[in-house]
């Protein structure tokens, strides 16, 4: 097992710099030039241009670019904004933690409510609640995260005056974003529990289990949720991307200090040390999330070994 | 097996819980970044030369774009206000309008009270560095950081500021201040001839890259120190908007010792110091700033009516960059005071008796569609005036601003000093005059496509605008509707900020939007100067010798009354040949609390002043 993390790991080294040359290149096929960006209108002589480009490196050829960012980068220097020369590495580690907590109490939220909703629905299954709780999981899957947000805004912050709408820091400005995040993937979860639990539970071994006299709880749990549990846990690993792309918007709507908005700023700029900063740390936590996910399967599938 | 399964489940289901505990443990962060200054200086290569060419400051950096209202003119955000004259504190405040001007009660002394109070800033900016900066925000939170040499109480009135006295010599090429000798920077540090000199030599460096302030310093030449309280600013031609550029923040002095010990690359991210009635206690890019109350202030501004130190002792400001949040917390009671409110929620933020909602007419340049002179067929004056006549203003100020506004008339908006009317009656609404002005050209829809035609060419032209700006995708779509009408097709390009840019100035638009604010006519160098075309914000690509010189004429004149009169040549002119259709003269929508006593709506509106403000329980 070890090794097979260890492999996965060195071969994580490779996928991450194939990531960061691909970024690297698309930046280059956006029209727009970083210097005149940041120059603004007013004073873009070609002269005052020139110098810009060459504070910026960007007069070099495209690979001492991307080798020598590398390189700094290997030795822990981030490099400064292109567009407003902040320290990358301050600005990313400022947001970062924000954007985690942000993305696994969305991804809790998820889980909680995903398993709760799909386990009810299939032990109920073709009864009220498992309606209801199907209808809840729609309602999740079509609303927009924007829309939800303001709802939540609306009524959580300026109806009731129980949370605040904006900022980070403390549980109470976690709930509503991390609820508007996580809603989609919970909603996707609950179906995709509820069918696969269903599957399980018309299975030979289920009713093996039930005639062996053991109670139902744990039949659901032992014996149905488990097997259930291999085709959510690897929807989940995807989920995690779709976190951090809703990010972006939960960020905007709450006013949150988050990679997510950083990222799209700098895309935007054609800030090149940013993006690659940021896109260096989601590809790095892509990368571990899945490996994550393919340890898990031993853990809870026996069949599947990585001996 | 079963016992083992369950042990690896609770394993892992702690882990992911301690998982979940550690990320919100380490969550809130984010203070001032403290980061060491490198080096990024470089022997400067390009001379600092200073061009009489205006406030030509489109927001290019503007990242906030995305949210903001956004155009792709965005020129708002960041422009200068280019020269004398400003519009005055006069807002048009539709619940109270007392607080808006300059004029309320004193409220005795500073009797200071401990309030923060917590404003919501639409957008982000690059850096809080007034004398660099290309975004108004800037301008905004830094007046309270910083102080001018002189204010402007009313438009072309000055009061004291860091400067007691002032004059000029004739011809308008040298000013010569006595400055005040009492004031301290907030790093301790003397004020004297000394700073203001470092701040506008820093302005004019190359390497400072600064765009609002190096445009308000037009064509600058040099600060002679008399003495230690005595300079004389020296300009290689005639500038009399001087002094409407001083009374902005982006002029303004700043600690020569701290910018030197902070360095270029941190100044204006860990560390800001004016003289002003508040100092920066910290700053989180894109996130918020606090400022906290100078003790030792004592020099404000007489129309503030207030001495001593402010009585709001702590402001914050919090960037919200999306419309419905930003208003939201107001109403939840998180902010004090929002700026850009939606057109949608204004009435019902009017009609709330906890809020005061102020509406002040911009001053500058409104929403409006540049036409490119050198792509046929925007060559063709009769194109032009077709359509303007096709263009339905009124409509679309409904349609898109929530019916807030007022139809556009030239290239100044109402609210601009040298306002001319004449112009307002020229283009009315009229699809049939449009029409019948296109077929007297000779451009007729021969094969019934319904789209009109010329010696084999179609009348189609191609629009240019920034489609992750709401405003201007839905102007873009309103305009294609009214061309259509008349037989003209537009193509739509909706681009990024990025691609946007390169393909207008490239020049292959035929038409874009645009917007701008400033206090001065002189805006209309933005919009039609020689020198700006061919890339610059003249993206009219109009050339005209005889605009030029109308134009330098007008800024050159001191007389006021003559200054109107050329002014209203220009714009009679603008309107003769067609170039700009102008859509809407928007507002500056605010709101704040009821409990907010005395700000003052600084220069045309633009700058919400909260020294001699207060909040009362």
């Amino acid at each position: 097992m070890l090794r097979y993390i260890g492999n996965r790991l060195i071969l994580a080294i490779p996928t991450v710099l194939i990531v960061t040359i691909l970024v690297f290149l698309m930046l280059q096929f956006i029209p727009g030039d970083p210097a005149e960006i940041f120059l603004g209108e007013n004073r873009s002589t070609p002269e005052l241009l020139a110098k810009v480009r060459t504070d910026m490196g960007l007069d070099r050829p495209l690979y001492v670019q991307y080798t020598s960012y590398m390189w700094n980068v290997l030795q822990g220097d981030f490099g400064r904004s292109l567009n407003n020369n902040r320290q990358v590495s301050t600005e990313i580690l400022n947001r970062l933690p924000s954007t985690i907590q942000l993305t696994f109490a969305a991804l809790a939220i998820a889980i909680v409510l995903g398993f709760s909703l799909g386990i009810i629905s299939a032990l109920k299954h073709n009864t009220w609640i498992d309606s209801l709780a199907m209808f809840v999981a729609l309602l999740g899957v079509s609303m927009p995260v924007f829309w939800l947000s303001l709802l939540l805004i609306f009524l959580f912050s300026v109806r009731l005056n129980w949370l605040p709408a904006i900022g980070q820091g403390g549980i109470q400005r976690l709930i509503m974003p991390a609820f508007a995040l996580g809603m989609l993937s919970a909603s996707t979860l609950a179906r995709l529990v509820r069918s696969s639990m269903l599957d399980v539970l018309n299975q030979d071994y289920i009713r093996t289990a039930r005639a062996k006299g053991l109670i139902g709880r744990t039949v659901v749990i032992r014996h149905a949720l488990r097997n259930a549990l291999i085709p959510a846990v690897t929807v989940l690993g995807l989920q995690f991307g779709q976190l951090l792309s809703g990010a972006v918007i939960t960020e905007t709507i709450f006013s949150r200090l988050g990679i997510g908005k950083l990222y799209v700023d700098a895309i935007l700029n054609k800030d090149f040390t940013t993006v690659q900063g940021i896109t260096l740390i989601i590809a790095v936590s892509y990368v571990l999330i899945n490996l994550i996910v393919d340890v898990s399967y031993a853990v809870i599938d026996p069949r599947v070994s990585y001996e | 097996m079963s016992l083992q399964f369950t042990k690896r489940m609770s394993v892992s289901l702690l882990l992911m819980i301690v998982m979940v505990m550690l990320a919100a443990c380490g969550a809130p962060a984010a203070t001032t970044p403290a980061a060491a200054p490198t080096s990024a200086a470089a022997e400067p290569t390009v001379a600092a030369e200073p061009t009489t060419e205006a406030a030509a400051t489109e927001a290019a950096p503007d990242a906030a774009a995305t949210e903001a209202p956004a155009e792709p003119t965005e020129a708002a955000e960041s422009t200068a206000e280019s020269a004398a004259t400003a519009a005055p504190a006069e807002a048009a405040a539709t619940a109270a309008p007392a607080e808006a001007a300059a004029t309320t009660a004193p409220a005795a002394g500073s009797a200071a009270d401990d309030s923060v109070f917590t404003y919501a800033l639409a957008g982000t900016f690059d850096k809080l560095d007034p004398n660099a900066t290309t975004f108004s925000r800037v301008g905004r939170v830094a007046l309270h950081i910083v102080d001018p040499l002189v204010w402007q109480s009313e438009p072309g009135v000055y009061e004291a500021g860091l400067a007691t006295e002032w004059s000029a010599n004739a011809d308008a090429t040298e000013y010569t201040f006595k400055l005040r000798e009492d004031v301290t920077f907030h790093d301790g540090t003397p004020f004297n001839a000394e700073a203001v000199k470092f701040t506008f030599d820093r302005i004019v460096d190359p390497e400072t890259k600064a765009q609002t302030a190096f445009s308000l310093l037009g064509p600058y030449k040099e600060t002679q120190v008399i003495n230690d309280y005595e300079i004389k600013v020296v300009f290689n031609s005639s500038f009399a908007p001087f002094y409407n550029s001083l009374s902005t923040s982006y002029l303004a002095p700043v600690s020569p010792t701290s910018f030197e010990r902070v360095g270029a690359a941190d100044w204006g991210i860990t560390e800001v110091v004016g003289t002003g009635p508040y100092k920066l206690e910290s700053f989180t890019p894109d996130s918020e700033i606090v400022l906290i109350r100078n003790e030792d202030y004592n020099w404000g501004p007489a129309f503030a009516n207030a001495t001593g130190p402010s009585k709001l002792s702590k402001i914050v400001w919090k960037i919200i960059a999306e419309p419905s949040t930003r208003i939201a917390t107001l109403e939840s009671g998180e902010t004090n005071f929002v700026e850009e409110v939606p057109e949608i929620d204004f009435s019902r933020i009017q009609e709330n008796p906890d809020f005061t909602s102020i509406s002040v007419p911009q001053p500058g340049s409104g929403h409006s569609l540049m036409m490119n002179q050198q792509l046929p067929p925007m060559d063709d004056l009769a194109v032009r005036r077709a359509i303007q006549l096709a263009s339905d203003k009124e409509g679309m100020i409904a349609t898109i601003w929530n019916g807030i506004g007022e139809p556009g008339c030239g290239p100044i908006t109402h609210a601009t000093y040298g306002f001319d009317e004449a112009t307002c009656s020229m283009y009315p609404y009229n699809v049939e005059e449009a029409n019948k002005t296109l077929e007297e050209a000779g451009w007729v829809d021969s094969d019934g496509d319904g789209i009109r035609e010329k010696d084999g060419t179609k009348l189609t032209i191609g629009h240019y605008y920034r489609a992750e700006a709401a405003v201007s995708s839905q102007m873009a779509d309103y305009m294609k509707a009214d061309l259509a009408k008349i037989g003209i097709e537009v193509e739509l390009n909706g681009l990024s900020q990025s691609g946007y840019f390169d393909a207008v100035r490239a020049g292959k638009h035929h038409t874009q939007n645009w917007w701008d604010t400033g206090t001065d006519p002189d805006v209309v160098r933005i919009l039609l100067y020689s020198k700006n075309a061919g890339g610059g914000t003249n993206r009219n690509n109009y050339i005209n010798e005889e605009m030029d010189k109308m134009i330098d004429d007008a800024a050159g004149e001191s007389d006021p009354a003559k200054r109107v009169e050329l002014y209203a040549a220009i714009q009679k002119k603008v309107m003769d040949d067609a170039l700009m259709v102008f859509y809407n003269d928007p507002m500056s929508l605010y709101a704040h609390t009821n409990k907010l006593e005395n700000p003052i709506m600084y220069l045309g509106g633009n700058y919400p002043y909260f020294y001699g403000a207060s909040l009362s329980e």
